[in-house]
């Protein structure tokens, strides 16, 4: 028996050096070929101008990060700033009460967990576009609604410069709450049930065990849906291009737009790969302290 | 007590039933657009007025709706059985070694997602091409997974983070080494996150729409997503109620899909507990 | 547990299996002689097909912008009609999305994969001229005295770029007027004289509202916007008289002599009508002029700014012929005339081709007057060609009013930048509508923001 167990602790200390690099080789090859390649493009369109198919035509230096201090930039990032601090709470805040709502057995949960998903599993473009028919602000079905109840008589304009961005963002907060509650609800199914009942017994019920107990166990999966999320909002695209394409008069450009439009729009290849590689830069900071707490016993 | 709870459940119901109205109101208005006809588009709606059924035939007819389904359901389940399978061994590293560069991996994941694909499309195309695998399901599958993986790992990493250690250990003294440890102690453990990550990476897989435009040129090769906007018209009128009957039928299988793992996540819970 | 690892494994395997069925289809293109055999006849195809295979039959790709189940139906007989008349050519014909466009063309250019005969619209088709990705037809289209004769000049005209003919117009439309007979005749008008200049928009316009309670003109301002740029270029140019861009010093025409003046009135009438008069729908900044064809088919508005493309919204209600209660009429006139933008959009070869004469040859079919009025009648196209005039296929009387407009229409911006003219453009003039600037600072922020971008 005891040489037995040597030969295997020895396996087992001569593995750790190199079998982490193994597990994540497959990871780290896909992201490195697919993304990796395109990133090192990136960032040498970034110091160059291109042509409409990738082709330098000269060497500019930084001028094209010297956009990143007009006006219109900060004007950019503000827009970003609101769309994804208001779609990130609404989705938090909504996503955490229904998962409350369905954690719990309840006659017919398979079914309303299922429907509640829904707006998950369509497609972006779809989304959009469906949305459009609800929200037009001529025929839309919302404004129908509202002026058969008697709420209205003249059809709001939901995508008018003063509303359009509270209008995404609400496509963004029903699109995205399904992707909370998924998460939170796994999470809450790992949480064991004498966990509960011993609260209770502590007299933590309610909503101080929410608090107390069930918040902090949930912390885990709520930093890392947070930081997924962050990301996913900065570069969220389809919903805003398909409904306003940034306008009317750039009330809804956020980054992801900006990108696009100097892109594709305005044949400006440098510039929008220069706001590509700044956005990356600044997510990669949050991003890295924010993960630094969570990987313990990193390097 | 009894009472409160009762009323607890009514008001969890009413929550979740109003956020369910609202949240299907777009639908609601895809179904009924899927049922006008064509000549009749646009006019305002509040009920349902036509019930054209024949849209639905139509959509067959004249379009290869069968063939997107297809392609949309190689796409999905390729990008959702493949990414489990890397997130699992990714995630385990992170959540069980110390290891130089740990950190920065982690971070690359979640900062490379930043790319917007709009940027990457060109490039990806041009290697395709190079490479040869220009015009195939795998390249349109690899390319979705580079951004749809980040997530699974994160997640799984922190239900691995939540298992004790002392359950493998027991596996490696009964023999096991950490691969078969892994297979046969922790993912039982881990099922319900296992099937939320094939659930997300699904749905990621079923919303493909400009990687399989860019990297594809192959009618066979078109999802769902790409086939429906093919039909929108920007010099004419569109035939929505096409794309809407498209759009309604094209939300099932995810659903579905939905609906199975959720089976899945109940069932590894029971499975978790027993132990 | 090992069962569910086991099952996962043969999916990945299978998986892979139809990943290599996907990509060798691909590569060895399945017979696009397919497509046509139904149409042509069997007896006179079958024997030469199989012997020509293994010679010196070449393929074409060929590839038209839009949707399928528009196009196929349109173009398959067409395709297979060519494939007979030339047994030595396949063409493999696709269809593209409007939306893929914009990105995927330039993918095929770049790496020299554009379709030989492809279907190019301007914003796209400017930028891949000048970048040198489509061959110059000029020198193929001055050598045929046929071409020549069929081709109105300023058709031509329009639709040459950087002194070069990259595209044989196919597609032509050009902004005009669509208006109701019945909301004319309830608000006491006369439905056989239509509006005619700008002045009588308003004052039909405020009739027909006073009188039917409908919102009489159906127009809106929408930012960031195509259509909108492209009101606002034939606006300027009905009151001006030339065209808003000069190509050779890339450059707007406001500057020179009275057009800033001009303009300025032109402007100012439009801010009358989108906040004083009272005659459009609410919510102005979320449309543009042309996503009104609905409302005025569903009787919510009286007169719409729109081109040949409404067409298809309409084509019940035009069946009627004179009986159709929707009837078109020119652009409204300034003080310069009816002067709205031409849309030439059409077929362009792509100079990385290896069979260019065979190319021609397929696209001079494809805008042969035959094949032409089946794409235009079919799809809802001018009649552009001299030989398809009178064609019972566009008798019904929209088809005169709207080709009377191509005799006094203008181009559009012909730069490789316009979609960034047009972008800025489209903002300055909604900014203003909005009341977000003054009338000088929407020009001058046309003026000042393009010239800051132009490379």
């Amino acid at each position: 028996m005891e040489p037995h167990n040597k030969i295997h602790k020895r396996r087992r200390a001569g593995l750790s050096s190199a079998a982490p690099y193994a597990y994540i080789a497959p990871s780290v090859l896909i992201i490195l070929v697919i993304l990796g390649i395109p990133l090192l493009n990136l960032i040498w369109y970034s110091f160059a101008k291109v042509s409409i198919v990738g082709q330098l035509q000269k060497w500019v230096g930084l001028s094209n990060y010297g956009y990143l201090f007009s006006k219109q930039f900060a004007q950019t990032l503000g827009r970003t700033g609101i769309w994804v601090v208001f779609g990130m709470a609404g989705m938090f805040v909504i996503g955490m009460i229904l998962s409350l709502c369905l954690n719990k057995p309840m006659p017919g949960r398979g079914f309303l967990r299922a429907a509640v998903i829904v707006p998950w599993v369509i497609p972006h473009v779809f989304s959009a576009t469906m949305w459009m028919w609800v929200f037009d602000s001529q025929n839309g079905l919302l404004n129908n609604i509202l002026k058969a109840l008697g709420l209205i008589d003249q059809s709001i304009g939901f995508f008018s410069v003063g509303t359009a961005m509270a209008t995404v963002i609400w496509i963004r907060i029903w699109k995205g709450t399904p992707f909370i509650i998924m998460s939170m609800l796994s999470a809450m199914q790992a949480i064991p049930s004498e966990l509960e009942e011993a609260a209770q017994l502590d007299g933590a019920t309610g909503a101080k065990y929410f608090w107390k107990v069930m918040l902090p166990l949930l912390k885990p999966v709520l930093l890392m849906s947070g930081i997924i999320l962050l990301a996913w909002s900065i570069t969220t695209f389809d919903i805003i291009y398909v409904t306003t394409a940034g306008g009317p008069l750039g009330a809804t450009e956020i980054i992801s737009i900006s990108i696009f439009n100097e892109a594709f729009v305005k044949h400006n290849l440098g510039r929008s790969s220069a706001i590509a590689i700044f956005t990356m830069i600044v997510v990669s900071f949050a991003g890295y302290f924010l993960m630094r707490k969570n990987m313990k016993g990193a390097d | 007590m009894h009472g409160k709870r009762k009323r607890m459940l009514a008001l969890r119901y009413v929550i979740v039933i109003f956020w369910l109205v609202i949240s299907f109101l777009p639908i609601y208005a895809a179904v009924t657009t899927s049922l006008i006809p064509y000549n009749n588009l646009g006019e305002p709606f509040l009920l349902p007025k036509y019930f054209r059924w024949e849209n639905y035939v139509d959509l067959f007819r004249t379009t290869p709706y069968l063939s997107y389904l297809k392609s949309s359901l190689i796409y999905s389940l390729g990008c959702s059985i493949l990414s489990i399978i890397v997130c699992v061994f990714a995630a385990y590293a992170l959540s069980r070694f110390r290891f130089r560069g740990k950190t920065v991996f982690a971070t690359a994941m979640v900062a490379v997602q930043i790319i917007p694909q709009i940027v990457i499309a060109l490039p990806l195309y041009t290697m395709a091409n190079k490479v040869g695998t220009y015009d195939t399901y795998y390249m349109v599958i690899l390319a979705m997974m580079a951004s749809a993986i980040a997530y699974p790992i994160l997640l799984l990493k922190g239900f691995f983070d939540g298992i004790p250690v002392s359950i493998e250990e027991a596996a490696l003294v009964d023999g096991c080494n950490r691969f078969t440890a892994l297979l046969r102690v922790i993912l039982p453990v881990t099922l319900p996150a296992i099937a939320t990550a094939f659930a997300l990476t699904f749905f990621s897989g079923w919303d493909a729409y400009l990687y399989p435009m860019i990297l594809t040129s192959s009618e066979k090769l078109i999802p769902l997503t790409l086939g429906m906007s093919r039909m929108i018209d920007v010099a004419s009128k569109t035939s929505w109620q096409l794309i809407m009957a498209g759009t309604v039928l094209g939300i099932i299988p995810p659903i579905i899909v939905y609906a199975l793992a959720q089976k899945f996540l109940i069932g590894g819970l029971t499975a978790g507990s027993d132990k | 547990m090992k069962k569910v690892v086991a099952i996962l494994l043969c999916l990945t395997l299978l998986l892979t299996l139809f990943g290599c069925s996907g990509g060798s289809g691909g590569a060895s293109t399945a017979s696009p002689a397919d497509s046509g055999s139904e149409a042509a006849s069997p007896a006179d195809s079958g024997a030469p097909a199989s012997t020509d295979d293994s010679g010196d039959k070449i393929t074409l790709k060929m590839l038209r912008l839009g949707s399928e189940e528009a196009f196929k139906p349109i173009f398959d007989p067409i395709v297979a009609n060519f494939e007979q008349e030339h047994n030595n050519i396949d063409v493999d014909f696709s269809v593209m999305g409007w939306s893929e466009a914009a990105t995927k063309l330039r993918l095929l250019a770049a790496s020299e994969d554009l379709p030989d005969v492809t279907f190019i619209n301007i914003i796209n088709g400017y930028a891949l001229a000048h970048e040198g990705y489509l061959k110059n037809l000029k020198p193929l289209f001055e050598a045929d005295a046929d071409l020549q004769a069929d081709f109105p000049p300023s058709l031509i005209q329009a639709a040459t770029f950087e002194e070069g003919l990259y595209w044989m117009p196919a597609a032509v439309g050009a902004f005009s007027m669509w208006y109701r007979k019945d909301l004319l005749e309830e608000a006491g008008l006369d439905p056989n004289s239509p509006p005619q200049t700008w002045e009588d928009v308003i004052t039909y316009g405020k009739q027909i509202t006073e009188k039917t309670g409908v919102p009489a003109f159906g127009f809106g301002a929408k930012s960031s916007s195509e259509e909108t740029a492209d009101f606002v270029y034939s606006l300027y140019s009905s009151y001006t008289g030339v065209p808003i861009w000069d190509p050779a010093s890339r450059s707007f025409t406001i500057g020179q002599g009275n057009n800033r003046e001009l303009f300025k009135q032109a402007l100012e009438m439009m801010y009358g009508i989108v906040n004083e008069s009272g005659i459009i729908p609410p919510n102005p900044s979320e449309y543009n002029c042309r996503e009104f064809a609905n409302s005025l088919y569903n009787k919510e508005c009286a007169m719409i700014i729109d081109g040949v493309w409404a067409g298809k919204t309409f084509k019940e209600e035009l069946d009627k012929g004179a009986d159709s209660v929707i009837a078109a009429t020119t652009f409204p006139a300034g003080p310069a005339g009816s002067n709205a933008i031409v849309g030439v959009d059409g077929w362009a070869m792509a100079e990385s081709t290896k069979h260019p004469e065979e190319a021609w040859t397929l696209l001079k079919y494809l805008i042969n007057e035959e094949n032409q009025a089946a794409h235009s009648s079919q799809y809802g196209l001018l009649p552009m060609l001299n030989s398809m005039q009178g064609r019972p296929e566009f008798s019904n009387p929209h088809w005169a009013e709207l080709t009377k407009q191509l005799e006094t229409a203008v181009p559009r911006p012909q730069d490789y930048q316009i979609s960034m003219v047009s972008l800025h453009v489209s903002d300055a003039f909604a900014s203003y509508m909005l009341g977000r600037m003054t009338v000088d600072e929407a020009i001058d922020y046309m003026i000042d923001s393009v010239a800051a971008e132009l490379e």
